[in-house]
């Protein structure tokens, strides 16, 4: 035994500097570091909320010590009995479920049967003004959605809530209250706003379709209908169920068009039902709730990615020797044009007219010269309560806009460059777990809808935590859920730039001597510029129009535009409210049109975010 | 030990029982590897994609990281995982050609010749200096300005080289340096080369697995196998002195001919084979397998007598003759055994001609049970 105690302690001195090779062969490069930095953050700003959120339903909460027969934080079937069996679960859960489940199956339908016939035309037929149409179908998707129930008052309201007149009352008509609120003008709005995700998706496919593929069906004497639903249909399968899921989630988590059509007439939807237990201080019922939207968008967005997984024997239709061949439309010519022209119509520029229109007119639907006034804009004492001058001149506007501006604008510049960050671990960690980690809970806030993960966020820091105070009412709250909310589209984005580069450009730096920090800056991030650009515009866009996030997180103090003009619906200005929409539109043109500038990226690829 | 520019500070790289596996069940992707090379060597690691060759060059970069074993540059060790010793590939003062090149795309030529100058922290005249330098050397005055997407793909490697020779590294290393280039170009970048390594006396290592840029670039070949070196040699010595059948064939534009004599029934080349071989100072039992290259074969019309110097010819029928451009490659059968010949002459020859043929007896490569050469004193 003595003999062998010096071969004993050489093999640990061995193992010792096996174990020191390693360490600094992984401290040569600060990858596993950063990666464990960007986790920590990640596990603190997402998936911690998200817990907490999950975990304030099944414990008590301080007001319900005494309804629910227990201390605060005991463990409690309370709020779940409350909302699935009790006497109130039918308005609190089971009704705005079906209305949920109403809406969504009626708003795919309509948009995979609108979507999937116009997707067609406008890629694979010789419709006329094709390229134009294929641009101004994409309009509806790139204005916010509540905008458009904005439109539908303007429209159709009815004098149940009072207020201005529309247009139709303008002509003398009382509309009915189902055309005016409720379940029809929210399935309608939904789909008109979601259609453009269909023809996007299902246009796209269609475009890669090798026509060769049914030329040879057609060859082997199928005939067009066979060759539609035999050949061409399955294979648009995935992108059909795609468009189909997305739409679902969306739905589910859609706040803006349910608060301001629902309302009036009493409907909810589980979104607008978690909206109304959150603003009565429910945290356990709202915690239940959100649960429920969360389980129920992430479920869908997880069957789809496991149905495209399974899907992925079709990726092949693309293949390099892909050949077009053009329908030629024939006597459809022209019922192809009028009908893609009235979508437009209906779907972009009746809305947006409409909307415009009612700002600029004292009462809507009167074509007057003395009824039109730019008051609502630029005007001065005006004879209203509050609100005495056009919205232009008004200071919460501006706070508001500014507000917009430099949150999203924060948020996004740190999802685009952490993203990109994220990216890197994720390609280059030598540890797979800790990819394997970043990339999963950048991914959570896509399966957790909008309006979900704003209660999350205030399970988790409408209280103090640690060091960090009760952030309520801060703009900081707001950053922060815009930010980490945008981290699934900038981690994606990010991930995707770096699988592109290859890591040579930057271990050809190595070599020539550079050290991590200087490849970042000097190689790294430089060549990633474009993605970085578009990483951090695509959100910024779809950050400045979003609502269903930040309603639930923004006081009057801390206003973004979106909730502003929310907040001017609830008080009545309606032109003023209508004008704030506008503007929020031509913000999110430009903002658009500059990324497709910029960037080579397309509005398709921004449809994540 | 980062140089500072212009001084000279050779050195060879040793590697000593470098095994690299990447986990998961692999097999070692490099197995206990030896290899001392000397300063100014002009060596090629040769092999066909997956022995192992680019994991080696790569280790010595220092981009990899070492299962176990060492590699020292000089007489310093910047990698040893017995003693806990790591350089960080920033600090080893190598310069690397990447087969895709590897040019920052956001920087014009200048800039990526001038960017492992500035890390290097040389003043801004020197830097202005060695720019037209080096750009003068490999002709690329006229790209300066220009971003690598904007140059053409030999002259992208000419940046690439560029950027690598104005830091003057002590040790070179090119991953595949002449493949993605036409005919043309690859003569021409193999003179190019040629003479930076002359001009420099760095020492130059390469990965190929193309034969041709391994002969014409090399002063020393070490070929690898599933992670294992299998020969060590000048170019010469590889082609002609195989030391297994792998090597034998695996270098060689036409398929070295392999008879095996271990397996099989007696048939008409074996039995040939085994008259031949009782005329060696060799144990004729010990061989397994012979190759004979394509252009050794000697053949010529039926007719002649049943020897050539002393060694016996073996009978066979032409079944095609293909041109390949001053030479023609003539396939042989032998009793049912597909042979192919490269000659330069195939006078009185034709297809279905009855012909012998034999080789000199320095040509035959005789390889034992274990594959390994066996020499014929």
């Amino acid at each position: 035994m003595t003999n062998q105690a010096p071969g004993h302690s050489q093999a640990t001195g061995l193992s010792i500097n096996r174990l020191r090779y390693r360490t600094r062969t992984c401290l040569s490069d600060p990858t596993i570091a950063f990666g464990i930095i960007l986790s920590l953050l990640f596990a603190y700003f997402i998936l911690s909320p998200v817990l907490m959120m999950l975990f304030d339903a099944i414990t008590i909460d301080f007001a319900d010590q005494a309804r629910a027969g227990g201390a605060e934080g005991i463990f409690t079937g309370y709020y779940l009995q409350r909302a699935l069996v009790s006497q109130i679960s039918r308005y609190i859960f089971w009704t705005p479920l079906l209305n949920t489940a109403i809406v969504s199956l009626c708003v795919i339908v309509i948009t995979l049967a609108l979507g999937s016939l116009l997707g067609w035309l406008v890629s694979r037929t010789d419709l006329l003004g094709k390229r134009w149409f294929s641009t101004a179908l994409v309009v509806p998707y790139m204005v916010p959605s509540w905008t458009f129930a904005l439109a539908w008052l303007a429209l159709f309201r009815n004098r149940k809530i009072g207020g201005l007149n529309s247009w139709v009352e303008s002509l003398g008509l009382n509309p009915p209250d189902w055309l005016s609120y409720g379940i029809v003008p929210i399935t309608i709005i939904l789909a008109l706003h979601y259609l453009p995700f269909v023809i996007l998706l299902v246009g796209n496919a269609l475009r890669q379709f090798d026509s060769q593929l049914e030329d040879s069906a057609r060859t082997l004497g199928a005939s067009p209908r066979v060759v539609a639903f035999r050949i061409v249909l399955p294979l648009l399968r995935p992108s059909i169920i795609s468009a189909a899921t997305l739409v679902f989630a969306k739905c589910l988590g859609d706040v803006g068009v349910t608060y301001i059509l629902g309302v009036p007439v009493k409907v909810d939807l589980l979104a607008t039902s978690l909206l109304r237990a959150i603003s009565t201080g429910q945290e356990g019922m709202s915690a239940v709730l959100a649960g429920a939207i969360v389980i129920f968008g992430a479920a869908s967005v997880l069957i789809d990615i496991r149905l495209l997984k399974t899907a992925q024997r079709y990726v092949t239709i693309g293949g390099k020797g892909a050949i077009h061949r053009t329908v030629r439309l024939g006597r459809w010519r022209w019922p192809a044009v009028i009908f893609t022209a009235s979508v437009v119509l209906i779907s972009a520029v009746v809305p947006l007219f409409a909307l415009f229109l009612t700002t600029v007119m004292q009462t809507p639907g009167v074509i007057t010269v003395e009824n039109f006034t730019l008051d609502f804009w630029i005007g001065h004492d005006l004879d209203t309560t509050a609100l005495r001058q056009g919205i232009l001149l008004t200071g919460e506007f501006w706070v508001a806009g500014w507000n917009t501006v430099w949150m999203v604008g924060t948020a996004s510049i740190a999802a685009g460059l952490l993203g990109l960050f994220v990216g890197y671990v994720v390609v280059r960690s030598p540890i797979a777990t800790v990819a394997a980690f970043l990339k999963q809970v950048t991914f959570l806030p896509y399966l957790v809808p909008g309006i979900a993960f704003a209660a999350a966020y205030l399970s988790m820091f409408a209280t103090p935590q640690g060091p960090i105070p009760s952030l309520y009412g801060t703009t900081a709250i707001l950053v922060l859920a815009l930010f980490a909310s945008q981290m699934p589209f900038a981690s994606r984005a990010g991930i995707a730039a770096m699988m592109q580069m290859g890591k040579e450009p930057e271990e050809a730096a190595k070599i020539a001597g550079a050290g991590w920090w200087r490849r970042v800056l000097s190689i790294v991030l430089p060549i990633h510029r474009g993605a970085l650009v578009s990483g951090i515009l695509l959100p910024f866009i779809s950050g400045i129009k979003g609502l269903s996030l930040v309603i639930l997180l923004a006081v009057p103090g801390t206003d973004l535009l979106t909730t502003y003009a929310v907040r001017l619906v609830d008080y009545g200005y309606t032109q003023a409210a209508n004008a704030v929409a506008i503007m929020i539109c031509v913000v999110a043109f430009i903002g658009t049109w500059a990324v497709q500038k910029i960037g080579r990226s397309n509005l398709a690829d921004g449809i994540g975010g | 030990m980062p140089t500072a520019l212009g001084v000279r500070e050779m050195s060879g790289v040793s590697i000593r029982n470098v095994t690299k596996n990447y986990g998961g069940g692999t097999p070692n992707a490099v197995a206990d590897l030896n290899l001392e090379i000397p300063e100014t060597e002009f060596l090629c690691l040769l092999g066909p994609s997956g022995c192992g060759k680019s994991t080696t060059l790569r280790m010595i970069a220092g981009l990899e990281n070492l299962s176990s074993g060492e590699i020292l540059i000089g007489d310093v060790t910047v990698d040893s995982v017995e003693k806990g010793v790591f350089v960080r590939p920033e600090d080893r003062n190598m310069g690397l050609v990447f087969q895709n090149y590897a040019l920052w795309p956001h920087m014009t030529v200048e800039q990526n010749i001038e960017f492992g100058l500035k890390i290097k922290k040389v003043p801004q005249a020197e830097r202005e200096k060695r720019i037209d330098e080096v750009s003068r050397t490999l002709g690329i005055e006229k790209y300066r300005k220009r971003y690598p997407s904007e140059v053409s793909g030999g002259q992208q490697q000419r940046v690439a080289l560029a950027r690598m020779i104005a830091v003057s590294p002590r040790i070179i290393l090119l991953d595949e340096p002449l493949s993605n280039l036409d005919a043309k170009l690859r003569l021409e970048m193999r003179a190019e080369l040629k003479r930076i390594h002359n001009e420099l006396g760095s020492t130059f290592i390469f990965v190929t697995h193309d034969q041709w840029e391994a002969m014409t670039l090399a002063t020393t070949i070490a070929v690898m196998n599933e992670g294992r070196l299998q020969q060590v040699g000048k170019p010469e010595d590889i082609y002609e002195r195989p030391a297994n059948r792998f090597v034998a064939e695996f270098v060689g534009t036409l398929p070295i001919n392999i008879i095996e004599m271990s397996s099989g029934h007696g048939n008409a080349l074996k039995t040939w084979m085994s008259a031949y071989l009782s005329f060696l100072p060799i144990d004729a039992s010990e061989i397994a397998s012979v190759g004979l290259r394509p252009r050794t074969l000697v053949i010529e019309p039926a007719g002649a007598d049943g020897t050539r110097n002393g060694m016996p010819r073996c009978a066979a029928t032409i079944l095609d003759i293909v041109p390949t451009g001053g030479s023609w490659i003539v396939e042989l059968d032998v009793g049912g055994d597909r042979l192919l010949g490269l000659s330069g002459n195939i006078d009185g020859l034709a297809a279905g001609n009855e012909v012998t043929f034999t080789v000199d007896r320095k040509h035959v490569h005789l390889f034992d049970s274990g594959s390994s050469r066996v020499n014929v004193v």
